[in-house]
């Protein structure tokens, strides 16, 4: 969070990740490199750093996909969420020097312009088996690129979120490519058991955890539907004993996503919809007196939806109040930045 | 999230889980039939003293020969340039292997290719789906 364009906004949380990342990405190019010496001592260093490369974008890709619907069913995974955006663009660097051996590799030495030579070199395009399979490798590579290049926050505020966001969402076509780049390339070449088994598993593990974050998200608005209402337009929203310190209910009512936050013995309610990237704020916490969204950190006060000077993003409010110990939230919202008494928790 | 972005993701991955698991299904299907090459890339140690027959073309040569029991091998001398890095070896139509980079390669047929009298040695780039070189014997 901060007032000016910096290129990276460091702090102990993203240091501390970086270096995790970096060491695991390490470990995994030294495990490859030594389990491919031992079980094909000829292999040239071009194509050790070819099939080095390209597992472990595809790996990294598959995991970054995972974070989202696992911090969903499960807080405990929200650590992960917090830098992905290093994630990604490591793994689009990673990508690229796969994508740049390979042309060189099988593409530079002929008598075309090596690009045009991975369009061209193989026109099986009507065959699945036969099928061009680099020409998706370099798709998902260009759209990895788009995204990597617009990750910093100057491009999420010149493309508009809404805009910047369906950019970013091409990362499932780009893991769509990804799939097919690997089940007609190297699957189709060195028909292994093994490898099938990989893609397969780590296939049916995406697609069964993002259906299944999606099923309960839809089931936990449809409850919230039902919500017994008190008059006055509050609906109830738990006991305040429900809400752990600190933290939130999150809360879709009449078209509002309202987070209810409970803090030194009090409840308040804002907009769960940050301002940055529309991260969900009620599944970070309060840190220091203040609401911190768990993507990125951005964060505002509790009692009024305001970000701490210099900065000025602000959240709309909501009027809550406790009755026999039951959370009541009034889900008409004031504008953003307004000021609303907290309901005080009775002891 | 918005929910109308959540509502995005959820349609995304309803029809793209059922793409993509099709997708996967049908490139298994159309897996080739004949064996994979990676369990043939161990060098073969010992030449057959017998040679059959001997091909040369461009920056190959190619030996067939024999032992006494009547097995077979191929023994390719290349020194092909680096524009084919990955070629596969076929005889008769079944993949006997990859090419190493060291120049130099030797691959046992099996008992059944063995009983044959003639044979259409294949190199070929299988990624760019490109011939290399075509050679008969004897």
């Amino acid at each position: 969070m901060s007032v000016n364009y910096t290129t990276v906004q460091w702090n102990r949380q993203k240091r501390r990740y970086d270096r995790i990342m970096g060491g695991i990405i390490a470990l995994y190019l030294l495990t490859f490199t030594l389990l491919q010496l031992a079980f094909y001592p000829l292999i040239s260093p071009e194509t050790l750093i070819i099939r080095a490369t390209g597992t472990l974008a595809f790996i990294m890709l598959q995991f970054i996909l995972c974070i989202g619907p696992m911090a969903r069913l499960d807080h405990r995974f929200l650590p992960l969420l917090y830098n992905r955006r290093h994630l990604g663009v490591s793994t689009f660097l990673i990508g690229a020097v796969h994508g740049v051996f390979n042309t060189i590799q099988f593409h530079s030495l002929g008598y075309v312009d090596p690009i045009f030579s991975v369009f061209a070199s193989n026109t099986h395009y009507g065959s699945l088996q036969d099928f061009p399979f680099q020409v998706l490798g370099f798709f998902a590579l260009l759209i990895l690129f788009l995204m990597a290049a617009t990750s910093h926050d100057f491009w999420l505020k010149n493309l508009s979120p809404r805009w910047w966001k369906s950019l970013h969402m091409l990362v499932y076509l780009a893991y769509g490519l990804l799939v097919f780049h690997v089940m007609l390339g190297v699957i189709q070449l060195e028909q292994s058991p093994m490898w099938i088994g990989f893609v397969g598993f780590g296939l049916l593990t995406l697609v069964s955890l993002h259906l299944l974050a999606a099923r309960v998200e839809k089931k936990r608005l449809q409850e919230q539907m039902d919500k017994p209402t008190l008059g006055e337009g509050y609906y109830q929203v738990c006991s305040a004993e429900d809400i752990p310190e600190n933290r939130a209910k999150m809360l879709y009512l009449e078209g509002q996503n309202i987070a209810v936050f409970r803090y030194d013995g009090k409840v308040s309610a804002v907009n769960n919809i940050c301002r940055h990237q529309h991260g969900p704020i009620g599944e970070g916490k309060i840190v220091d007196g203040c609401i911190t969204c768990p993507w990125h950190g951005y964060q505002y006060l509790p009692q009024n939806g305001q970000s701490p000077p210099p900065f000025t993003e602000k959240l709309e409010t909501y009027d809550v109040k406790i009755v026999d110990g039951m959370v009541w939230v009034n889900p008409s919202p004031y504008p953003e930045g307004t000021e609303r008494p907290a309901a005080i928790i009775q002891a | 999230m918005v929910p109308e972005l959540r509502k995005r993701h959820r349609r995304i991955w309803q029809f793209g889980s059922l793409f993509l698991v099709a997708g996967f299904i049908a490139a298994v299907w159309v897996l080739p039939q004949t064996p994979a090459p990676g369990a043939k890339l161990k060098p073969v140690a010992k030449l057959y003293p017998q040679v059959v027959s001997t091909r040369r073309a461009e920056a190959v040569v190619v030996r067939l020969r024999r032992d006494e029991d009547g097995h077979k091998q191929f023994e390719i001398l290349h020194r092909l340039p680096r524009k084919f890095p990955f070629i596969q070896v076929s005889c008769n139509d079944q993949i006997l292997g990859t090419m190493s980079p060291k120049g130099v390669d030797v691959f046992n047929i099996g008992d059944s290719l063995s009983l044959q009298s003639s044979y259409l040695l294949k190199l070929s780039d299988p990624i760019n789906h490109q011939t290399v070189l075509k050679l008969e014997f004897p």
